[in-house]
């Protein structure tokens, strides 16, 4: 057997091939958000930062599958809902996963997180139903979140500094990718630094401003869905 | 407050309200209410859903079956109220005075399409609460205006009949699950030491909502109902904390006998203890956060659905529908769900929400479908109205043969009777053919 030896003209032809779809999984992999989109639908804007509507969340190419006649006659796929791959995958967490995400987290548990099981939507047994929050529920998850920030933000050098517009990026950029697993967008960035700088001035101790701040972020979605 | 543009449309209406100075001190009505027609209180709709069904003897046609024996009714067991309003003595006919003086019985066709139950994909619970996709119960606290963070909110939802229904004009009915925690998020009880400035803390969730719009914007199908919580967590802090709470759990749980419980599941407080938490938990919404629309369902499925004959074979002979369901009224039934007496505390309810001074509550009692001779489904059903406003009397109710009239309405109607109960401008669901009684 012959090998054939790839001439190297021809690999570096091939080396930026290559490279291209890992540069694209890599900023994929980033923003699990970025799995959402085909090729050839409308772009995101340069900073990843999509503004998509319902319609853009649509398929843009028509699926070949199999056509499935019910008794009556009808299509079974006629209900289908026209929505593309990858999107409506967030659910939220449960309530018994949440002692594991802010020990991840915060690398403690709030203390009242024990007591607050009753304070969570239970959907009936043996009915398939998604979990729903409440403004209650959003409200109790903001102040479990609070009280275990402080233990976060009670130490560490960082929090000793009263926020501003260049701290406070940093931070609020670190607090995001611990609890979301992944990089802010410049919007979602811009969110928190505004809250952090200019939202809560009249909190006096610096290191619960910073709870603050962190609180915030553990109460956005990305934090409670999975 | 922080001015942004990307506020929700209702809070940008509210702001541009109080900056004109037109809410000054006053109720912020919503946006379709023109300042020189704001009522003089607020008005509340409870809904209280029997799910399986309300036989239609306990609404107030227990009349037409005393001749015939029909659902066990007898001359020994009904009380006449009025107005050809008859009941079951035990049960319905021990309501106290303003509710039976104020009871308007009425009859609409729910569709038959939806004469099952338990379907969350188009029971009969769901033929009432959506109409063309829309959330009338939402829609309902929408005209109805006001301020409450909590406009629509719901105690049980089994089968669930609530939860997936689509927000309306940014108002989602929202679970509510635990008292105690109501209680402080309305400022009923004291915050304790250690907890957040509420006002900091609603900036703080305005933001995690900011942040969480692109993921709610790519995952609308699960996370579209996060932007009413949000919005109404924020708002909820951002109220001030009343001088003298409005009630406190101690009054309570000493009038609907909780026995220090504040939660509803099934696995937490079976059985009555669950339905007086609800119905607690209903008092709770409406003088704490100012709830328009709480719908309240009994806890557990099919609960009502009594299709047993008198044959023992089902659709074969005659209902015991009537006795059974006394029983479970009562709670003397031996199996889960049966058990807890349901009565008293409607009674307790009742007394205390329609003799408030200040509000006008108007609480409907139905459930989705009305009981034919043979124990099956009738594609109408029957609500009984309580309200210090609404007169007595029956509409559009069903025969001894369980008929209900070519001309009974649909469901919108109901919808528009709940509407002109509660007071609210216009006909946001159209003709409201009750009039005679709900105006």
């Amino acid at each position: 057997m012959v090998l054939n030896v790839i001439p190297s003209t021809s690999l570096r032809s091939v080396l930026p091939f290559l490279a291209v779809p890992v540069l694209w999984v890599m900023t994929a992999c980033d923003d699990p958000n970025e799995l959402t989109r085909r090729t050839g639908r409308p772009s995101d804007d340069k900073d990843g930062a999509a503004s998509e509507t319902a319609q853009a969340l649509e398929c843009t190419v028509k699926p070949d599958g199999r056509s499935y006649a019910s008794f009556d006659g009808t299509k079974l796929e006629a209900t289908r809902v026209n929505e593309n791959q990858g999107v409506n995958r967030a659910r939220l967490k449960p309530y018994t996963v949440l002692a594991g995400e802010y020990r991840r987290v915060l690398g403690v548990v709030p203390a009242g997180l024990a007591e607050a099981a009753s304070s969570f939507d239970n959907p009936p047994a043996r009915w398939h139903a998604d979990l729903k929050h409440s403004g209650i529920t959003i409200a109790k998850l903001f102040e479990l979140s609070f009280e275990g920030c402080k233990e976060l933000t009670k130490t560490g050098a960082e929090y000793g500094a009263f926020p501003d517009a260049v701290n406070a990026k940093t931070i609020c950029g670190n607090f995001i990718r611990k609890a979301w697993s992944r990089s802010a967008s410049p919007d979602e960035l811009a969110e928190c630094t505004e809250l952090a700088a200019k939202e809560l001035a009249t909190e006096e101790d610096v290191r619960v401003r910073w709870a603050y701040v962190c609180a915030s972020v553990l109460s956005s979605s990305q934090f409670l869905t999975f | 407050m922080k001015h942004d543009p990307r506020l929700s449309r209702r809070a940008l209406l509210k702001a541009a309200a109080a900056a004109s100075g037109a809410a000054a001190g006053a109720r912020i009505l919503g946006p379709f209410v023109p300042e020189a027609a704001a009522a003089t209180e607020p008005s509340h709709f409870v809904h209280i859903l029997f799910n399986g069904g309300l036989n239609q003897l306990f609404a107030g046609w227990a009349g037409e079956y005393v001749s015939s024996g029909a659902f066990q009714v007898t001359g020994g067991n009904i009380r006449e109220i009025g107005d050809g309003v008859v009941t079951d003595k035990d049960t319905f006919g021990t309501f106290p005075d303003i509710a039976l003086q104020h009871w308007a019985g009425i009859g609409f066709m729910r569709g038959p399409d939806h004469t099952n139950t338990g379907n969350p994909n188009g029971g009969g619970e769901l033929s009432i609460f959506r109409d063309d996709g829309i959330n009338m119960s939402a829609k309902l606290a929408h005209a109805m205006g006001g301020d409450s963070a909590f406009k629509s909110v719901y105690f049980g939802d089994y089968p669930p009949s609530q939860r997936d229904l689509a927000p309306f004009e940014g108002i989602t009915n929202q679970p509510i699950v635990d008292l105690k925690d109501v209680l402080g998020t309305v400022g009923a009880k004291p915050p304790p030491p250690n907890a957040s400035n509420r006002g900091l803390g609603a900036n703080a969730v305005e933001t995690a909502l900011r942040m969480s719009k692109r993921q709610i914007d790519t995952n609308p199908g699960r996370l579209a109902q996060l932007v009413g919580a949000y919005n109404s967590a924020t708002e909820a802090l951002r109220k001030p904390l009343p001088a003298t709470p409005p009630l406190t759990l101690p009054d309570l749980d000493a009038a609907y006998e909780l026995g220090g419980k504040t939660t509803h599941t099934k696995e937490s407080a079976p059985n009555g203890l669950a339905w007086r938490v609800r119905l607690a938990g209903a008092e709770l919404m409406i003088r704490g956060a100012g709830s328009n629309v709480v719908n309240i369902a009994d806890h557990k499925i099919q609960s009502w659905d009594f299709h047993q004959t008198d044959t023992g074979t089902e659709k074969v002979g005659n209902s015991i529908n009537g006795s059974l369901s006394r029983r479970a009224f009562l709670g003397t039934m031996s199996f889960d769900g049966g058990k807890g007496d349901r009565i008293k505390p409607l009674r307790t309810f009742l007394d205390r929400m329609l003799n408030l001074p200040d509000r006008n509550v108007v609480v409907c009692i139905s459930g989705e479908l009305a009981r034919t001779l043979n124990g099956d489904h009738s594609p109408g059903t029957v609500c009984a109205f309580f309200g210090k406003y609404l007169k007595r009397g029956l509409m559009y109710g069903c025969d001894s043969q369980v008929r209900f009239r070519g001309d009974t309405p649909g469901v919108k109607a109901f919808w528009a009777a709940a509407a002109a109960a509660t007071k609210v401008q216009g006909s946001p669901f159209g003709v409201n053919p009750y009039s005679k009684l709900i105006a």
